[in-house]
């Protein structure tokens, strides 16, 4: 199993605040990783200095062993990271099939870029009713499959996914965990998820950040027996505790 | 009835080279939020390269293209030169751009002197013609179907290009276009360049029009594209459409009876729709 990305002792600073000081882990090719931690520990942080929206003090992210040092977002988005950021991730002034299209590439592969959005209809029914629609009229569940199949139609070599379930219900939840499924084996995805019960579902890879830097990793189903670490840094309570259960 | 009538045709006419000034304004607010005074200079480089071309060459068409290369030659090394190093600086870009206007309105002294220069109109545009009480001047038919021309090009780009789209989703969340993989920079400098050869266009047409040049064109052309703008609404092109054809028609009116009332009346047109519509006719963020 070869690592499709590295991200090697990041540290990021924004204004005077170090808010990453030591990020290491690795997302192995064809598999669903998922960066955990309570509220501040410098996830969506580590996506946006991956993606070059800030510039590590420190460090260094390797696609495929290439450095992505000073290399601007859009150029990152094209070697093949495709990135769906937590909040305002869809333009909600354009059509479902404008957003869609906007990640497609240009009219030279027309073809190709059909196929891509016959596949999206298909894997995303609920959009295929709104297409011409402005995105903005859909709902906050459909507007995370829509931000979720823009990139997807881009076909990115690894997708990082900036916490989708939040503000979801629990029905929309379930749908969301059932897509990232359908994925799970097909795609690299790198899955930044407060909600432990979706990440425990979809994730093969767990990465732990607290305070700005990364304290464990490895296989999802260690940590699902690790209930110290999930107790330490995620905050999850061990009901027969709670409960007095001997 | 008919001076009525002639008034609010020459309205339209102004009103059309208005809009050239005011939809590259908007556009470039909408897309960078940048507030451009430098916009003026471009319509007076155009206007003076449009007479230049002209008198030189005595080919029209030369003279337009002229004038809108200029200023989107112009466009480009400001956007590049100086725009870019202060994009998240808002005090910074004003004095910049006032900078721009004052230097480079100074700097076309120097060959052109202070004093008007002639524009004529060519002779293929020159006719008018007497219908009734109404005169219909071919020159001002022209100016107005360039700008319908230029506002249907600038739809047909924003809804039938990838261009268009681009800069529509730019407008909403310049980031997210950069997470699409489109290098939303470029489409800065062309969206810079656009404008600024639409106020080169403007300024080309402008000389003919009112039948000469002068170096305080751009500075008075620019108070009336702002007006427009903030009376269209910041970032709209429709808005920029009807702000401009309601100048255009009040200023020729108010001209036309108290000449010396013209400015004002374009600044109570603003005022009334604002207390009205605080955003302006057609609000904020719409591109088209």
């Amino acid at each position: 199993m070869e690592n499709l990305l590295e991200v090697d002792s990041l540290a990021t600073d924004i204004g005077q605040f170090h808010i990453l000081t030591g990020v290491s882990f690795t997302v192995p090719e064809q598999q669903i990783t998922v960066l955990l931690g309570r509220n501040g520990a410098g996830k969506t942080t580590t996506l946006r200095t991956m993606m070059g929206y800030l510039p590590p003090r420190s460090g260094q992210v390797r696609l495929r062993g290439e450095s992505l040092q000073s290399v601007p977002t859009w150029q990152i988005v094209r070697k093949g990271v495709g990135y769906v950021p937590e909040d305002a991730n869809i333009f909600a002034n354009l059509s479902v099939a404008e957003n869609l299209s906007l990640s497609l590439p240009g009219r030279h592969h027309r073809n190709s870029s059909n196929l891509a959005l016959t596949q999206v209809q298909e894997q995303f029914p609920d959009l295929r009713e709104h297409w011409q629609k402005p995105a903005g009229v859909l709902s906050g569940g459909q507007r995370q499959m829509l931000a979720i199949a823009c990139v997807l139609v881009g076909g990115p070599a690894v997708m990082l996914i900036d916490e989708p379930s939040k503000g979801l219900s629990p029905l929309f939840v379930e749908r969301l965990g059932d897509v990232l499924l359908t994925l799970q084996g097909s795609t690299t995805i790198l899955l930044v998820e407060q909600n432990f019960y979706l990440a425990s579902r979809v994730g093969q890879q767990y990465v732990l950040m607290d305070d700005g830097k990364t304290v464990a990793a490895g296989p999802m189903h260690e940590l699902l027996a690790a209930l110290d670490l999930q107790q330490r840094y995620l905050g999850i309570r061990i009901l027969s505790e709670e409960m007095n259960i001997p | 009835m008919s001076v009525v009538v002639t008034l609010i045709f020459n309205g339209l006419a102004n009103g059309a080279l208005y809009f050239l000034m005011s939809a590259g304004l908007t556009l470039i607010f909408g897309l960078l939020r940048v507030i451009n005074f430098a916009h003026g200079v471009f319509y007076l480089w155009g206007a003076y390269a449009g007479v230049f071309l002209y008198n030189e060459f005595h080919n029209f068409l030369l003279a337009i293209l002229g004038g809108v290369i200029t200023g989107a030659a112009l466009g480009l090394l400001t956007e590049r030169g100086l725009m870019a190093k202060v994009y998240q600086d808002p005090t910074r870009q004003l004095l910049l751009t006032m900078g721009v206007l004052l230097v480079l309105t100074e700097l076309l002294k120097i060959p052109f002197g202070r004093d008007p220069a002639g524009a004529t109109i060519p002779s293929m545009l020159a006719k008018s013609w007497l219908l009734g009480h109404f005169v219909l001047v071919e020159y001002q038919v022209f100016t107005l179907g360039m700008g319908i021309l230029v506002y249907v090009g600038l739809l047909l780009l924003l809804h039938r290009t990838r261009l268009g789209l681009v800069i529509r989703a730019g407008v909403a969340n310049p980031d997210l276009v950069l997470a699409r993989g489109v290098p939303i920079r470029r489409i800065f400098t062309a969206m810079f360049m656009l404008g600024a050869g639409l106020a080169g266009l403007a300024g080309a047409l402008a000389g003919p029009y009112y039948g000469s040049v002068t170096p305080d064109m751009g500075m008075n052309m620019q108070l009336n594209a702002f007006i427009i703008v903030v009376l269209g609404g910041l970032g709209s092109l429709n808005g920029s459409v009807l702000g401009s054809l309601l100048i255009g028609v009040a200023t020729a009116v108010v001209g036309y009876y108290a000449p010396s009332l013209a400015v004002l009346a374009a600044v109570l047109v603003m005022a009334m729709v604002l207390v009205v519509r605080p955003a302006g006719l057609f609000g904020e963020k719409e591109v088209a």
